[in-house]
């Protein structure tokens, strides 16, 4: 399934949309389809807040398939070059006090994916991310 | 997303609905820093009906932390799903905040 938004942040509320929808017709559990929407809602957002210095109109596209027990999403953006995994891991053992966000959100997404992967290509950002999901095994909630 | 406050002696219990990810984070941290303004010194949070939060999310929670320490306050955090737990266990969360399974367990400890 392939979904194209424009980098608009109101664009982010569809594709969270759509994931659902698409979501809830495999069958995927309600904690798979919120965890694809929290991930989204950290890349998509930093590509859209941070990833271009014109006005003006661009496309992100979404594809979503299936391959030997992985679900694999595919992120494309005509954004500056930037590989989100080479963002600092924020350091988690500081005290509340200490304490700093930054960074947080790409970690939160390569920990509950099983594998990430990035390439620019062609002038675009490839950003990968799949996660591993057998349903016969998988426990429904 | 849904907020609602609720007053319990001198502990506020606010409960959000939904998910609190960037669409959602701006409307609940202008509630909670109004809540700050009341001069609030007991806070918990009702994730009962939480679907996830992202990490705009977190950086309310953490900020509404850092308040309430500066104000010798107490925060607790009851009903989160195996997805919010995850969540702050990855960002280290679990260690700072203080979290319980249901709100009787929560209100004992503020």
């Amino acid at each position: 399934m392939k979904i194209r938004i424009k980098n608009e942040k109101s664009e982010l509320v569809k594709i969270l949309k759509i994931n659902e929808s698409f979501g809830q017709k495999c069958g995927f559990p309600k904690k798979l389809i919120d965890t694809f929407n929290l991930c989204f809602d950290e890349l998509i957002n930093n590509i859209i807040n941070y990833g271009y210095n014109d006005n003006l109109l661009h496309e992100i596209n979404v594809k979503f398939s299936f391959k030997n027990e992985f679900i694999i999403i595919i992120i494309e953006d005509d954004a500056m070059q930037f590989n989100p995994w080479n963002v600092i891991k924020p350091d988690i053992t500081l005290s509340a006090n200490d304490r700093n966000i930054g960074g947080l959100g790409v970690h939160l997404v390569k920990s509950f994916m099983d594998k990430v992967d990035y390439k620019f290509k062609n002038g675009k950002n490839i950003i990968t991310l799949k996660k591993k999901y057998n349903p016969s095994t998988e426990e429904i909630k | 997303m849904e907020y609602l406050e609720q007053k319990q002696g001198d502990i506020v219990i606010i409960n959000i609905t939904g998910k609190i990810d960037t669409a959602t984070s701006n409307e609940v941290e202008k509630k909670i820093v109004q809540l700050f303004e009341t001069n609030l010194k007991k806070l918990a949070i009702d994730c009962t009906g939480l679907s996830y939060i992202s990490s705009s999310g977190l950086r309310i929670f953490l900020m509404a932390l850092k308040q309430l320490n500066k104000m010798q306050g107490k925060i607790v955090i009851f009903g989160m799903n195996d997805l919010i737990k995850e969540v702050f266990e990855v960002s280290g969360f679990t260690s700072i905040f203080k979290i319980f399974e249901t709100k009787e367990e929560a209100l004992k400890n503020l």
